[in-house]
């Protein structure tokens, strides 16, 4: 078995995300698709330490678990808010940036 | 041989189910995709000798992460009209750009990557542990404290707006 089998499938897994958060335009789908690119990279950082026998890998990939949690909590409250307040589950429906009243 | 057998047909599994968010329409039916394809993923990670951030990827990401997009999607009902046209037209510059990526990731790793046999040898929950409460302590209190704002701003997010006015 060598390396570069297994980094060529994180890269098609990481390739798959990013397709997935360009050409789909539900903001749910977009939030999956940056999951699938966590996968990816999630891939070559074990594949990595188990390259070099080292632990580091695998405590990367811990962190990055405890981030893309974090990251999803709030981007999924987020989302929820924009189809509350909005009524946007799409990504070019988010476009109220601009305030409604003129400033006095 | 064994061992390669199962680890293409698991990370064919693994990709397959990641590209099935690009055409599916219902969200549930992407929620069981997504977490398809992270139990294979969790079987590669076991492949590939690391059994404790398979354990986890199955507990956190398929027992917290995706009960987080369930959650959305019972929650938020997807209006009907717009299902039938997920991938509008202009979706082929994207892939272009998609697939040229992959095509220079794959010439990369292929032709610039010294082939180095790797033996596959298992680091367990022991030297996980000792890694991460040693060298790498201060970085999990902080993740702690990433953990706690996360909390706070979901709760303030969250918080019910109507009954505040």
């Amino acid at each position: 078995m060598t390396l570069t089998p297994v980094l060529v499938i994180a890269a098609i897994l990481f390739t798959i995300g990013l397709a997935v958060v360009l050409l789909r335009r539900e903001l749910l789908f977009v939030l999956m698709g940056i999951e699938v690119m966590f996968n990816g990279v999630a891939l070559t950082a074990v594949a990595a330490g188990q390259h070099w026998h080292t632990a580091t890998g695998q405590v990367l990939v811990i962190f990055l678990i405890t981030v893309t949690g974090v990251e999803l909590a709030v981007a999924l409250m987020l989302v929820l808010l924009a189809h509350r307040l909005l009524g946007a589950e799409r990504v070019e429906e988010l476009r109220e940036l601009r305030d409604q009243e003129e400033p006095s | 041989m064994l061992w390669q057998i199962a680890f293409y047909f698991t990370a064919g599994i693994t990709m397959l189910c990641a590209a099935a968010l690009l055409l599916v329409r219902q969200p549930m039916h992407a929620a069981l995709y997504l977490t398809t394809s992270l139990l294979s993923l969790a079987v590669l990670f076991f492949l590939l000798g690391a059994p404790f951030v398979a354990v986890l990827q199955v507990i956190l990401y398929v027992g917290a992460i995706v009960v987080l997009f369930l959650f959305l999607v019972m929650i938020a009902p997807t209006r009907r009209q717009q299902r039938e046209r997920s991938i509008r037209r202009g979706w082929w510059w994207p892939a272009l750009l998609s697939l040229l990526l992959l095509a220079e990731l794959a010439a990369l790793l292929i032709l610039h990557l010294p082939d180095a046999t790797m033996i596959i040898a298992s680091l367990g929950p022991k030297a996980v542990g000792m890694a991460l409460f040693g060298p790498y302590g201060l970085l999990v209190q902080a993740a702690a404290v990433l953990l706690l704002a996360a909390l706070a701003a979901v709760l303030h997010l969250s918080r019910n707006r109507e009954a505040q006015r």
